[in-house]
Parts: C-alpha cells; structure tokens; sequence
C-alpha cells in the first residue's frame, strides 16, 4: 500500500535537500497534476540514495530511459511524472541532482582540438546552473500566412527518438555488413530506413508545435492534423518551421566550455555531456 | 547511443563492476557498523553521508591499532 511520507512518524529522519531548483520552465509545459510547484517557484532536490546509483548502474534501465525518469522521482519527489516534464528543464535538473549528490566540483576530461592532448579540469555546477539559459517558447511564429505556437519535446519524446536512433543505426550498419544482401535488397532496405526516419523527424517536429492557426480561425492542435500538414506543406514552409524549432532549442543548450591546454596553451571549446556513464558515475 | 560493440561490452563491463563495488562497500558499511545500520537503510544513503560514515569506521580502526585493542 502506498502511504504519503508525511504521515510516516520517521519521516523527519528521511534525507533532507541539498538544493532547492528553479525550473528553467517555470513550471510551464507540466500537464496538470504532474509538477508540485511550491509558492516559493524552486523545487527541493535531494541526494541520490545507493539505490538511485545502482539504478543508474543498470543497462536495461538507462536504455528504456526508465532508470533515469526513476532516480529524478526519487531525488525530485515534486515532479510527479518525470515522463511529461519539458526539455527546457531536463539539464537543469540533471545538474542539480548530481549537485545535490556529489557536491559542486566536477571533474572532467576533454581533448585538446589543436594537440589532441588530453586535459582535466575542475567544473562548477553551480556556475552552470546560474549560467542556464531559458528558451522562450511564448513568441508566435508566422509561416505560410499561418500562425505557430511551440512548446518543448517532453523527455518522453527525447527518449524514444534517442532509442529509435539508435535501432536504425544499428539496422543501417549491419545492413551495410551484411554480405549476403544484394545491392538491390539493399537499397530497398535503405529507402525502408530513411523513410523512418523521415517520418521520425517530422515526428519530432509535430510535438513541437503547440497550435496552428489559420487567419481568422480557431487554433488546430491535434497532432494529427499537425503531422499531417507537415507532411503536406511546401518545402520552403517545412525548413522555415524545422529552422525556427532549431533555433528556440539551441538558445537552451548550455554555453560550450571555454578551455587552455595545459601542454600547448591554446584556447579550444569542449560541450559538456550529460550521459548517465559521464556525468552520474563519477562520485568523490 | 554511438559507442560500436566493444566499447558498449566495456561500458557493460564497467556498470557492472562499478555496481558490485558499490554493493560490496555497502556491505562492509554495515559489517563495521556492528549492526547499527541494516542494508535496508544503507541503501537510503547519501553520497556525502556514506563519505563521512566510512571516515569514521577508519577513524575507529586507527584509534583501535593505537591504542593496541582487540579488533575483529
């Protein structure tokens, strides 16, 4: 039986936050009852327990995502349902947690693009967290004499296209290595693969977009009629819509890191990665 | 995602160590606790807390070398 944690008579012995976070989206995006924001607009986080580390140490959990979306319930118990939470939040809250677990310094590695030498360095969570920039999903776009509102990819969405990637790159390989094929069965093959994953980045754009709407119209929002009029609309409308999603996603990525190399002195760029193996499996 | 086959067995290999490791120091956590914490509750530690239990389990077995006492 599920019991709320407030009513345990240990629950003042439970662990306590380290960090309280301020969602990059405000708490914009988060379908009702899924997102506990208090008044205060920042969420507690807390450390990760042995359990959250060995969920993180699970291959099957980190490939289905559900390992990840688990630890972020258990170090982020306001977030309800990690599923639906919007992109713009996903590296601020990755930050915060291994934050709030391991402290602010982070150790990394990067190579050096002029000498390929490899360097350390000491990072400050903190620092990336003030640094955070915000995308601001409110401005209307107008193509095609139709106007578009947009909204973040949930992790969901981020998820299964990493994990539909992922499967296509694996068919497309061994597609290639596979000898017995001939170069017609190949190539038909091929064109099976890229049709998927065309269909995938039309997809990825559709989830995008809030609404769609027509000059004196109501709003369309049903993705179907969304992915429909993608699928349907000019080129010229498609790359402009493809380059104004780009765009509001780039303006959320973290800044690269600006690096000297120890061994040749020069100044290179390295962005920073947030894979579980990387940035969750280092502690002290 | 973009790992070829033999970097992917090595990053398989390396959770699973890392993840026996991590059960392995839970384990003596609570073997040189004498019982004070039950697995249950060690795996409910954080980092930062497992850090400074284990420094004071050495911190114990320092004072104990010292001051020459039985230690099992």
């Amino acid at each position: 039986m599920v019991t709320n944690a407030a009513d345990n008579p240990l629950f003042k012995h439970f662990r306590q936050p380290a960090v309280y976070l301020k969602l990059p989206s405000e708490g914009q995006f988060y379908p009702e009852g899924t997102l506990d924001l208090p008044p205060t607009g920042t969420i507690p986080i807390y450390p990760m327990t042995v359990k959250d580390e060995l969920t993180l140490k699970t291959p099957d959990a980190l490939m289905n995502g559900q390992g990840m979306v688990d630890v972020i319930h258990s170090c982020c118990p306001n977030i309800k349902d990690a599923w639906v939470m919007p992109a713009v939040d996903v590296d601020a809250i990755f930050i915060a947690i291994r934050l709030a677990s391991y402290g602010s310094s982070m150790d990394i590695t990067t190579m050096c693009t002029a000498c390929t030498e490899s360097n350390e360095h000491t990072i400050s969570l903190n620092h990336l967290l003030d640094n955070l920039k915000v995308a601001d999903y409110g401005k209307p776009a107008f193509f095609d004499e139709l106007k578009f509102k947009f909204k973040p990819q949930s992790y969901k969405h981020i998820n299964d296209l990493n994990i539909i990637t992922y499967e296509e790159q694996r068919l497309v390989d061994s597609i290639i290595r596979n000898e017995s094929l001939s170069d017609e069965e190949k190539a038909v093959r091929f064109g099976n693969s890229f049709s998927k994953l065309r269909q995938m980045n039309v997809d990825a754009i559709a989830v995008c977009i809030e609404s769609i709407t027509p000059e004196g119209q109501e709003p369309v929002t049903d993705r179907k009629f969304i992915t429909q009029y993608l699928e349907n609309c000019s080129r010229e409308s498609y790359q402009a819509i493809k380059q104004k999603i780009d765009d509001i996603v780039k303006s959320n990525k973290l800044e690269p890191l600006k690096l000297t190399c120890a061994e040749c002195h020069a100044d290179y760029e390295s962005s920073l990665e947030f894979n579980q193996s990387n940035f969750f499996g280092k502690g002290f | 995602m973009t790992l070829d086959n033999d970097k992917v067995i090595a990053w398989l290999d390396s959770l699973e160590k890392e993840s026996k490791a991590l059960k392995k120091e839970i384990m003596q956590l609570c073997w040189y606790m004498r019982g004070s914490i039950s697995y249950t509750e060690a795996m409910e530690l954080s980092p930062f807390e497992r850090e400074i239990i284990v420094k004071l389990v050495k911190d114990n077995l320092e004072t104990t070398k010292k001051s020459g006492m039985a230690f099992f």
